[in-house]
């Protein structure tokens, strides 16, 4: 399965092109280019502070970037707004979950078919994502704001996936989770990918994003200072000291 | 565990000195009503005629009410882990209260010793004669001290010992108290109701004295109470017996008889009300005296107000108006008569029936779903009955008094759409009432500067849309602001649009000061809506179809945009919510709302001037929402009765209204912070304490490890 989705070689999903994004006087991305090819897993590693968040932002129409261009599915998307990106199949699962807390699991999940108007198709995929994640079944009618870190954090991949985005935005999934839960959650990722969604996730657990990506870049201080496949990257001598925990 | 054993931990060095603290605050808060003047001003108004006074009643319940605080404090330092119900020892809580009242008692009888022997007036200007006669009641100062110090004393134990009261008997008791206390505070209303053609006046005279309620009123008011209260808990089945009673024995025709018959009577009376009869209108046409009671402030307000209501009986003609009241009274006769024969025909089934089938007539076997379908019809139908008939029932000062809650009730609406819903805090929210109004008496009125003179119900329209423009144009600048700062700001457009209003600059065209005149009544056909007994209608019409939109809106798509949005913009922006546009919307329609109050609110008035919208308006708008519960739809209506309605009634207090107004909003704050009638959603939140008994109870395996690690795999 893995090797084949290796060879696909169409042209990228996602692709930036020299971004260069401020804060105010303060750069936070220079000369940033990611492609995401479809059907693979793209992982964005880097430490704190070095522009992850920030990446996913600027796809999102967040930040704005001083240069450079995005392109989505071969169309520019700099300036249109985070609606229409998500309109045109764009997803997100945020940092730190942020599920909707004052709402009921069910309630949440419709949220994430918001734009949708095909009732039968949105009860089909919300059996899906319950099946996907038996746990929220059982906690339908609960309020989410309710629930444990792990339970939301469900619950947010599935309001994302609630939508059927062709792109899913990751923003550090393993965050704040026990490491038995961040397993399972890489591991429904990965199931995730294999029924077709290309995903792309910023990720500070480089070791567990890795093992699951296709792609792999690595950002310091907001350069690229490393972009190779998964495989390589995982062997990568400086990547094995930096981020491996390797001595 | 017997007194003894607990006691010397009660009642320690550290319990005695917060006795002491809240025994010293509820003193200060005792003096300070006494400094501002208001148990004096409160002490002009009698509970029971003679005996006691507001003032009286006010320390009275400062002082027992810090009893049983200081009670409730102790209580909650106790940890007996063996009882369920913490519970201070009965002597050792009436020690507590006692001392607490103690200090009350001795700061009170410290403060009216020291204004005898110093003037403090030059100073504090309440501290007046008069005070003092209530204080020590009218003997000199030097022989009450102590008895005003043991009266606190036993006020205070009194307090406190209200916690070892069994809630069977307490619940009774305060209920009673309280409706004494209430009813004596509303005696003005109750005496205007009660004045009324149609009430027995027998009743009047029985229940009310000169200064406050008869002896005997309070009594029997305090037992009615009482035996209300016992029998509360029972009424629901009560209620559901007669239901089933009805539903049982009386035929569908005779039921649906009865209610046509009753509608018919009702809808003539109110068209008697509206159209024919324009005099502070007699319950029963054919009735004819004179009331010639007097009350020198209220009835004065009744006379200004129904001056204006001229007769129209000369217009439609005396055998017309003769007509439709033999028709009421025919009707009512028909009513009274149904009734008895019902009853009659009731018993007679019933006996027919237990002669036939002793055995079974239970409750198990008979169809819920038709009790529980009958139960909401006849709901609906006392309801509307209700609502429709309350300005007859009242008569127009109390119907003054609805029409202003009703306008403040369709503003709560609207500004719930706009803070409930959407999460945009709105503190100027009077602006758009404000443009309403202006914008209706622009359009209706002769003499405003357009000279347009259209009719009311031709404006309207054009109103909303002129403020639901208005609502866009404020909202666009503000899109990107969340929370304090969009307060701020919209703080700030509600005081420009009073300048606007306000300057001299559009004096030409606004009036300036001088505001818009002449703006005529709004009518329907021949009939003129002036006078609140028919503005009610408007009004009340105006709140339902506020209240229809606000649920449709509340659980639409529409209504969950806002939802996510309120609660998080950026996700909801994530799931493809198009932010600007659901907030301009909500601006929109929040302001379209609210010109609808404003447009009713000058058609009443027929003149409006700049400072009728000062930023008050804005504050108690959002304040009733506060009250009654942010985003719960009854806790409008319930917000809007108790801050707008009730300092109305109290109309003497205006001076107090803020502070009382005030400590209202504290209180709830404290008490409840979700408001009197809290939205389900909200009531719906577990708190982490009931959620892990949840996860215990479900698994125990849950509560050890983070619930994630435990996840079903």
């Amino acid at each position: 399965m893995k090797s084949k989705k290796m060879q696909t070689d169409e042209r990228p999903i996602l692709e930036l092109r020299n971004i260069n994004a401020y804060y105010g006087p303060i750069q936070v991305l220079r000369e940033v280019n990611i492609s995401i090819r479809p059907g693979q897993i793209t992982c964005l590693l880097g430490g704190n502070a070095s522009g992850k968040s920030t990446t996913l932002r600027t796809i999102l129409g967040m930040v704005t970037p001083s240069q450079g261009s995005i392109h989505f599915q071969g169309e520019h998307i700099e300036g249109i707004t985070t609606a229409e990106l998500v309109r045109r199949g764009v997803s997100m699962v945020p940092e730190n979950r942020r599920i909707f807390g004052r709402m009921t699991v069910l309630e949440n999940l419709e949220m994430g078919a918001f734009l949708r108007n095909d009732r039968s198709e949105i009860a089909r995929d919300m059996e899906r994502m319950l099946d996907l994640f038996p746990r929220l079944r059982e906690r339908l009618r609960q309020l989410g704001g309710t629930m444990s870190g792990g339970e939301q954090q469900m619950l947010a991949m599935a309001r994302a996936l609630m939508s059927r985005p062709t792109l899913l935005l990751m923003d550090e999934p393993s965050m704040g989770l026990s490491p038995l839960f961040v397993q399972q959650v890489f591991s429904i990722v990965q199931e995730i990918n294999e029924q077709g969604t290309t995903i792309f996730m910023v990720e500070q657990n480089a070791n567990m994003a890795l093992s699951i990506a296709d792609y792999g870049y690595v950002l310091q201080t907001g350069e690229i200072v490393l972009s190779d496949t998964a495989h390589n990257l995982r062997d990568n001598k400086m990547m094995r000291q930096a981020y491996l925990g390797e001595t | 565990m017997t007194t003894s054993i607990i006691t010397p931990v009660v009642l320690n060095r550290k319990t005695a000195s917060k006795t002491m603290m809240i025994g010293i605050y509820s003193g200060l808060v005792a003096l300070f009503v006494c400094l501002i003047g208001m148990v004096e001003t409160f002490g002009e108004r009698d509970i029971i005629g003679g005996i006691i006074s507001m003032g009286h009643t006010m320390l009275i319940i400062i002082t027992m009410g810090g009893g049983a605080f200081a009670v409730n404090k102790l209580r909650e330092n106790i940890y007996v882990s063996t009882q369920k119900e913490r519970q201070v020892p009965l002597l050792a809580g009436i020690l507590v209260g006692m001392a607490t009242g103690l200090i009350v008692g001795a700061m009170l009888a410290f403060f009216v010793f020291a204004a005898e022997l110093v003037d403090m007036r030059s100073v504090l200007i309440n501290v007046s004669p008069g005070l003092l006669e209530m204080l020590t009641l009218q003997k000199p100062a030097s022989q009450v001290t102590l008895t005003i110090i043991i009266l606190g004393a036993l006020l205070g134990g009194l307090g406190a010992s209200i916690f070892h009261i069994p809630p069977r008997i307490r619940v009774p008791l305060v209920v009673g108290l309280s409706s004494v206390v209430s009813l004596g505070m509303l005696r003005d209303m109750v005496r205007i109701v009660l004045s009324r053609e149609g009430w027995p006046s027998l009743l009047l005279s029985f229940l009310v004295q000169n200064q406050g309620l008869s002896i005997a009123g309070a009594i029997t008011i305090f037992i009615i109470a009482i035996v209300l209260a016992i029998i509360w808990p029972y009424l629901p089945a009560m209620y559901d017996k007669a239901v089933w009673i009805v539903v049982t024995y009386v035929p569908r025709v005779v039921q649906l008889l009865g209610c046509i018959l009753f509608a018919i009577t009702l809808a003539m009376r109110i068209f008697w009300f509206i159209a024919i009869n324009d005099k502070d209108l007699p319950l029963l046409p054919s009735c004819q005296t004179t009331d010639n009671y007097s009350d020198v402030g209220l009835s004065q307000c009744m006379s200004i107000l129904s001056k204006d209501v001229s007769t129209t009986t000369d217009r439609l003609g005396t055998n017309f108006a003769t007509l439709v009241s033999s028709i009421i009274t025919v009707s009512e006769m028909l009513v009274a008569a149904g009734i008895v024969l019902s009853v009659i025909f009731v018993l007679w089934q019933m006996w027919q029936h237990t002669k036939s089938t002793r055995t079974n007539s239970t409750f198990e076997d008979l169809d819920k779903a038709l009790i529980l379908i009958t139960k909401r019809k006849i709901s609906t139908f006392f309801g509307i009955t209700l609502l429709v008939s309350l300005p007859i029932l009242l008569g127009v000062y109390p119907s003054e008094v609805l029409v202003n809650v009703g306008l403040y009730m369709l503003m709560g609406f609207g500004l719930n759409i706009v803070v409930g819903m959407a999460g945009l805090l709105d503190l100027g929210y009077v602006a758009f009432f404000a443009v309403g109004a202006y914008s209706t008496a622009l359009l209706t009125s002769p003499r405003a500067s357009l000279e347009l003179g259209m009719s009311f119900w031709t404006a309207l329209p054009l109103v909303i849309l002129i403020t639901g423009a208005t609502g866009l144009l404020v909202g666009a600048p503000v899109l990107r602001m969340r929370g304090d700062y969009l307060a701020i700001v919209t703080l700030g457009f509600g005081e420009i649009a009073r300048f606007v209003f306000l300057s001299d600059w559009f004096k030409p065209w606004l009036g300036g000061a001088q505001g818009i005149i002449k703006i005529p009544p709004i009518s329907i056909g021949n009939i003129q809506f002036i006078g609140p007994h028919r503005l009610y209608y408007l009004v009340i019409v105006g709140c339902l179809i506020a209240l229809f939109i606000s649920a449709r809106l509340r659980g639409s798509r529409v209504g969950r945009a806002w939802m996510a949005m309120s609660e998080d913009e950026q996700v909801a922006e994530t799931m493809g919510i198009n932010t600007v546009y659901y907030k301009l919307l909500a601006f929109g329609l929040g302001a379209m709302i609210a010109s609808i109050s404003g447009a009713i609110f000058a058609a009443k008035l027929g003149t409006i001037f700049p400072h009728s919208f000062n930023v008050l308006v804005s504050i108690t708008a959002l304040s009733l929402l506060i009250v009654g519960g942010i985003g719960s739809l009854p806790g409008i209506i319930v917000g809007a009765l108790v801050l707008v309605g009730l300092p109305e009634l109290l109309r003497e207090f205006t001076e107090y209204r803020l502070l009382i107004y005030g400590a209202v909003l504290v209180f709830m704050m404290l008490a409840r912070p979700e408001g009197l009638i809290p939205r389900v959603r909200r009531t719906r939140k577990l708190d982490a304490q009931e959620l892990s008994q949840d996860a215990w109870l479900h698994d125990e395996t849950d509560i050890k490890n983070d619930s994630g690690v435990a996840l079903a795999s």
